[in-house]
């Protein structure tokens, strides 16, 4: 009597526990994300900047670049082979949904240049 | 005795130290102010850019400078007649005298004005004059409280009330929903040393009514025109300093 109550209590226990386990084992079998891939740049190609600059530093250098066009109106910096501009990306980086949305997107930042440049 | 000597000399250094800090803290905000007004006086040294239309060349019935606006700068006709917007437009002015003047068809565009309302207006300085006197607006910072639209005397203003999706030139980009619009004097091109699109539609059709050059220079084609023909500017008695001059208004 006192043995089955205490098989009955374990099986409880296991039943109680099984979603709890199921999730746990489900989450672990689940392949780890995939590195963040971004569409390689035109072969034979530099950027404007170091990498890790233009990585990190992209929205500044175009906030400076869009005050000095806007406000003082030199343009020279948007044309050119080395043409620094916002849409001037394209030359290297052809799709926007490969490059600058890729980051954007994991990162939760909403990009509002597009509603009105063309990428 | 002795007291009062004393209380003489704290005084007199007191009024010295007094003087000094005046001086010192006086001295910079002087000249900083005087800097700014020189600088709010002369708005260029090089250049200042203007508009002279010849109303006795410019055809009545011809549309060719809006529709190359419309192309250059991508605004798009929404179909609704108060919701469109024009950058450069036709309108027909009539005289309020009783003399049996004909009512004439002039081509209205921002005036760019030396004193702009819409720049005084705006709260967040996203319209302002750049130093080559041509009256722009940055729609990356405009907020669309339009202000502007309601300060601009000649109704050169504009107001995208919804998002544009006709992008007839990609090379220049469109303008979202809820942000001011008026001309530029085609800035883009300008600032690469072209003519504005309204000019060279003009020129294309042999027309030539319209020209845009620089002010500061006389020996530029538009300070002939203003020199040797008489002109008139919009609504004068405003005090706006307005830089389009007619000719045969």
């Amino acid at each position: 009597m006192k043995r089955q109550r205490r098989s009955l209590i374990v099986v409880a226990l296991v039943l109680m526990a099984a979603p709890l386990l199921y999730a746990v084992l489900s989450f672990a079998a689940r392949p780890a994300p995939r590195p963040l891939w971004l569409e390689p740049p035109a072969p034979n190609t530099s950027c404007i900047l170091p990498t890790a600059v233009i990585r990190y530093d992209h929205m500044q250098h175009l906030k400076n670049l869009r005050d000095q066009v806007m406000r003082e109106g030199r343009r020279e910096e948007l044309t050119g082979a080395r043409a620094q501009g916002l849409t001037s990306c394209r030359g290297c980086h052809a799709h926007r949904e490969r490059f600058c949305d890729r980051c954007h997107e994991r990162a939760s930042v909403r990009l509002d240049c597009f509603g009105c440049h063309v990428y | 005795m002795g007291k009062t000597m004393e209380r003489r000399k704290f005084l007199k250094t007191g009024a010295l130290v007094g003087a000094g800090a005046a001086g010192a803290y006086g001295l910079p905000l002087l000249t900083s102010l005087r800097a700014s007004a020189g600088n709010a006086l002369a708005p260029s040294a090089k250049c200042r850019w203007g508009m002279v239309i010849d109303l006795t060349k410019c055809p009545p019935n011809c549309t060719a400078c809006v529709d190359a606006c419309k192309r250059e700068n991508n605004v798009g006709s929404t179909g609704d007649r108060l919701r469109d917007i024009y950058r450069i437009r036709k309108v027909t002015i009539e005289s309020t005298l009783a003399v049996g003047v004909a009512p004439k068809a002039v081509p209205l565009l921002c005036n760019h004005c030396d004193e702009p309302p819409c720049a005084l207006v705006c709260p967040i300085k996203a319209t302002y004059k750049r130093e080559d006197g041509i009256v722009i607006v940055d729609p990356h910072r405009c907020m669309g409280c339009r202000y502007c639209v309601i300060a601009c005397p000649y109704n050169a203003r504009h107001f995208n009330f919804r998002e544009n999706d006709q992008r007839p030139n990609p090379a220049y980009p469109k303008r979202q929903r809820g942000v001011a619009e008026s001309c530029d004097l085609c800035a883009h091109l300008l600032d690469q040393g072209k003519q504005p699109a309204c000019v060279a539609a003009c020129e294309g059709i042999q027309a030539k009514a319209l020209c845009v050059g620089n002010l500061n220079d006389p020996a530029s084609e538009i300070s002939a025109l203003i020199r040797n023909h008489s002109v008139k500017r919009l609504r004068e008695d405003l005090g706006t300093e307005p830089k389009v001059f007619y000719i045969g208004l």
